[in-house]
């Protein structure tokens, strides 16, 4: 395929590739892979989740942009990810307000009812 | 230049925000430092010439969620977790299998090498002067209008389940136990009183209750 003259000129000013992108998408899901594992605070938990999300919609845009930018399929995903991870803060954040009845602690420590 | 230049601003910013999301000592820094990350990814997405997708991150996520996020954390109350022994152990695992899986998708995700087919110059003098938002638009309305209406689903699903979960449980029949906060601690009222409180109770109801709420009292050793 052809590269016209514009875009490949666009392409050397920017001086962006796709993987710097990538790279940070990565750094930003590892931290927030962190933060899931290692934190005690439900809440805390809830938002690196959301970190992680982020980063695979980072993911998606940057690669819709690279690699086919004509079609923008990627974009969409990205829609849908938004949407549904609107529906889990809510929920996730209904389930530790009713655990915070229940017991008054937000720990995760404090849930391990069902381990053996 | 002038985007490369953005794009490392903006790549310190939001590495150093997530961060703050992880170790912030109170979890209502992390919360504010996570609105300073989804905004930080709105730019990026600006720069991918998305902007559509920005405006919607910057509502959705740096509004939105960061407000619902806030809303739950007024609720808790951000009192200290209790220091628990096995802190170390914790710790080492979480690090070595964060940094084995980021090292897993780090080393494939730049062997990326697949082919990339640039726009026309045309194509993207049409985003640059209308903007995604038609096409988005367009897409969402034929080649994905079924993941669309299930998304509609799932939102309804979620916001009843929501609704389902956070509202209160007791009737007037079993005076359940409730929680209230007195002196900054959790305390267990009875639900009797806390309606006596709010004015919510008729006479009637509460003199037959009373007994019931006698024994309670007793059983919790207020």
């Amino acid at each position: 395929m052809m590269m016209s003259a514009e875009v490949a000129e666009v392409a050397a000013v920017a001086g962006l590739t796709v993987h710097h992108y990538l790279g940070v998408a990565t750094i930003l899901f590892g931290l927030g892979f962190a933060g899931v594992v290692s934190s005690r605070h439900l809440i805390r938990t809830l938002m690196c989740v959301e970190l992680m999300l982020n980063a695979v919609n980072l993911v998606f845009v940057a690669i819709n942009n690279h690699v086919n930018p004509s079609d923008l399929s990627g974009q969409v995903f990205a829609i849908f990810i938004l949407t549904i991870s609107a529906a889990e803060a809510a929920v996730g954040l209904a389930i530790v307000l009713a655990l915070f009845k229940n017991t008054a602690s937000v720990d995760v420590e404090d849930f391990s009812r069902l381990k053996w | 230049m002038f985007e490369s230049t953005l794009f490392w601003i903006f790549a310190t910013v939001a590495i150093g925000a997530a961060l703050g999301v992880v170790l912030a000592p109170s979890v209502l820094y992390s919360a504010l430092s996570l609105i300073v990350v989804f905004f930080s990814i709105a730019a990026f997405f600006l720069l991918n010439n998305a902007d559509f997708l920005a405006t919607a991150q910057v509502l959705v996520y740096g509004v939105g969620l960061t407000i619902v996020m806030l809303f739950g954390i007024m609720f808790t109350g951000d009192t200290p977790l209790k220091a628990r022994a096995g802190k170390l152990g914790r710790l080492l695992i979480a690090s070595i299998s964060s940094v084995a899986l980021f090292a897993l998708i780090f080393t494939s995700v730049m062997g990326f090498n697949i082919k990339q087919f640039p726009a026309s110059a045309q194509w993207i003098r049409e985003l640059h002067e209308q903007g995604s938002t038609l096409a988005i638009g367009q897409l969402l309305f034929s080649k994905y209008v079924l993941p669309f209406e299930v998304a509609s689903i799932l939102l309804l699903g979620a916001m009843i389940g929501a609704i389902m979960l956070s509202k209160k449980t007791f009737t007037s029949q079993e005076p359940g136990l409730t929680f209230s906060i007195q002196e900054g601690r959790l305390k267990p009222t009875l639900a009797a009183e806390w309606r006596k409180d709010v004015g919510f109770v008729d006479a009637e109801v509460a003199e037959e209750e009373a007994p019931a709420t006698e024994e309670l009292k007793k059983e919790c050793s207020l």
